[in-house]
């Protein structure tokens, strides 16, 4: 193999740790890649390469030591949200842009710790909301990459890096990941730490992981975890509830292709359930969208004063909007959210998971981010949550399928994509 | 704003509307036109759940600087 970029993190790790390539030759070739097509993706909007280099040479420098970290040398794409000591955090906000961070966010130290190697931070639309990024949809560059995490969930199918951490406060990990064709996944609420990370909203901020394949998260999942790394998953054909009010949301299309996936899975030994959780989509939907700009507004309403001129479009009417919700209204919608949780995870005790649709449509053109319907109910829920990049609609763009778990269920959900993929493949990378 | 079960999204509209033009101005809250009709069926859904929460737990308060007491 002539260059690195492109190999999964599990095997990198590996190749590193046997002495077959060093952490500085991973590095440079994945800086030769971003060089090679971030012209065409802009997934990132800022790369230390002398900076990368040298944290390489330290990464080698340990190995040479006798080090076998769990994910020594496995480069990573950091959300422009997420604080990464030595680089800007400009969250698409340009007076951020100069202001440099001091210190790492909790995941980045605990990534760091792991062995890891921050390559750059990805472009997110500003401060995680609606205005587009500049990022491109590497499969068609007329349409749109999502957001809000469009660098990241792009980064990763372009073999500009394996790994890349993204953030969802409504759809922003999910639909990037569907959008761009990579693997998302969100963990449960409060799994991953929030410290360094600008917030939108905290009743609903998560963070999230991209790779190219399940096996690749199952790798970082586990290593966050401190797990071994080589466990064999279960074979246990899962029990599946498939929720038919959000087929019934999808264009008919992508609902058909899930249908498909379904089928394939009955197939193979699977319980597939056509079903319905306990509270309906719209019922979920009205908390999330009050909390969501309430917290918003409580968030950024000062900033925007300071900087009026400087927020986009579609941010700046959701804090002055966001900034009208009665109180109660806010208070009313977190209890609800506590209620809904409450319902839905006791409803899940029944199944390993429920599938949809990630999102209703392919990539959609590119001054929109898409529809967040179908990731938002995860999110509200805080339940752990994965698209995979099940196939290619009639656009020959990437078309995903939602799992959901019980909150706390990473594991279990992790088995069941794995099981998932060895009777459905996901698919390939585009061209560049 | 009290919470009313029964309220239309046509009242959230109008009350929201009223609220956009003492802060905004009434240009900026006609060019909010389209975000106030989503905030307003928004808060009507909220409204419409509250009566399920009469049993619903209350938050709880902090507890951090209670560790420690007897």
């Amino acid at each position: 193999m002539n260059t690195t970029a492109g190999m999964t993190a599990r095997a990198l790790v590996e190749s590193i740790h046997h002495g077959e390539m060093s952490v500085s030759r991973v590095a440079d070739d994945h800086l030769g890649r971003i060089n090679q097509v971030d012209g065409q993706v802009r997934a990132f909007a800022t790369v230390d390469a002398d900076l990368v280099r040298a944290e390489a040479q330290a990464l080698d420098t340990r190995l040479r030591a006798g080090a076998r970290l769990p994910l020594h040398g496995v480069p990573i794409g950091v959300k422009d949200i997420i604080d990464v000591a030595g680089l800007p955090t400009i969250a698409g906000f340009e007076p951020y842009r100069g202001t440099i961070a001091r210190t790492d966010a909790e995941i980045i130290a605990r990534l760091r710790a792991l062995g890891a190697l921050m390559i750059g931070k990805t472009h997110t639309t500003q401060f995680a909301v609606g205005d587009p990024a500049p990022t491109r949809n590497p499969w068609d560059q007329t349409r749109s990459p999502a957001g809000s995490s469009a660098g990241s969930g792009a980064a990763v199918p372009a073999g500009m890096v394996p790994v890349a951490l993204g953030s969802q406060t409504a759809g922003s990990m999910l639909r990037p990941a569907a959008f761009n064709g990579s693997v998302g996944f969100k963990p449960s609420f409060g799994w991953m730490p929030l410290d360094g990370v600008i917030p939108l909203s905290w009743s609903l901020d998560h963070l999230g992981i991209y790779t190219a394949d399940v096996s690749d998260m199952a790798l970082i999942y586990r290593s966050l975890k401190q797990l071994p790394t080589d466990r064999v998953t279960s074979d246990r054909p899962p029990r599946i509830g498939m929720l038919t009010e959000y087929l019934d949301m999808s264009e008919p299309s992508v609902a058909e292709h899930v249908r498909s996936v379904a089928a394939t899975l009955v197939g193979a030994g699977a319980t597939v359930i056509e079903t319905a959780w306990p509270v309906s989509f719209d019922d979920l939907f009205a908390p999330h969208q009050v909390l969501f700009s309430g917290e918003m507004a409580a968030v950024h309403s000062a900033n925007l004063l300071r900087y009026p001129d400087e927020y986009g479009v579609k941010i700046r009417a959701g804090v002055e909007t966001g900034s009208l919700i009665p109180g109660t209204y806010l208070m009313q919608a977190r209890r609800l959210q506590r209620r809904h949780a409450r319902l839905v995870n006791n409803w899940m005790r029944d199944f390993d998971a429920v599938v949809f649709p990630t999102v209703t449509t392919e990539a959609c053109p590119i001054a929109e981010t898409g529809d967040r319907s179908l990731q938002v109910p995860a999110t509200y829920l805080g339940l752990p949550a994965m698209s995979l990049p099940t196939g290619l609609g009639p656009d020959n763009l990437p078309i995903a399928t939602q799992l959901i778990g019980r909150s706390g269920s990473e594991d279990r959900l992790l088995d069941v994509a794995e099981w998932i993929t060895r009777q459905w493949p996901l698919i390939g990378r585009p061209q560049l | 704003m009290r919470i009313d079960t029964n309220r239309t999204v046509q009242e959230f509209r109008q009350r929201i509307e009223t609220d956009a033009r003492l802060e905004y101005g009434d240009e900026r809250a006609g060019e909010l036109s389209e975000q106030l009709d989503h905030l307003a069926n928004m808060l009507a859904g909220v409204a419409r759940q509250s009566f399920d929460l009469r049993d619903e737990p209350l938050p709880s308060g902090p507890t951090a600087d209670r560790r420690g007491d007897s």
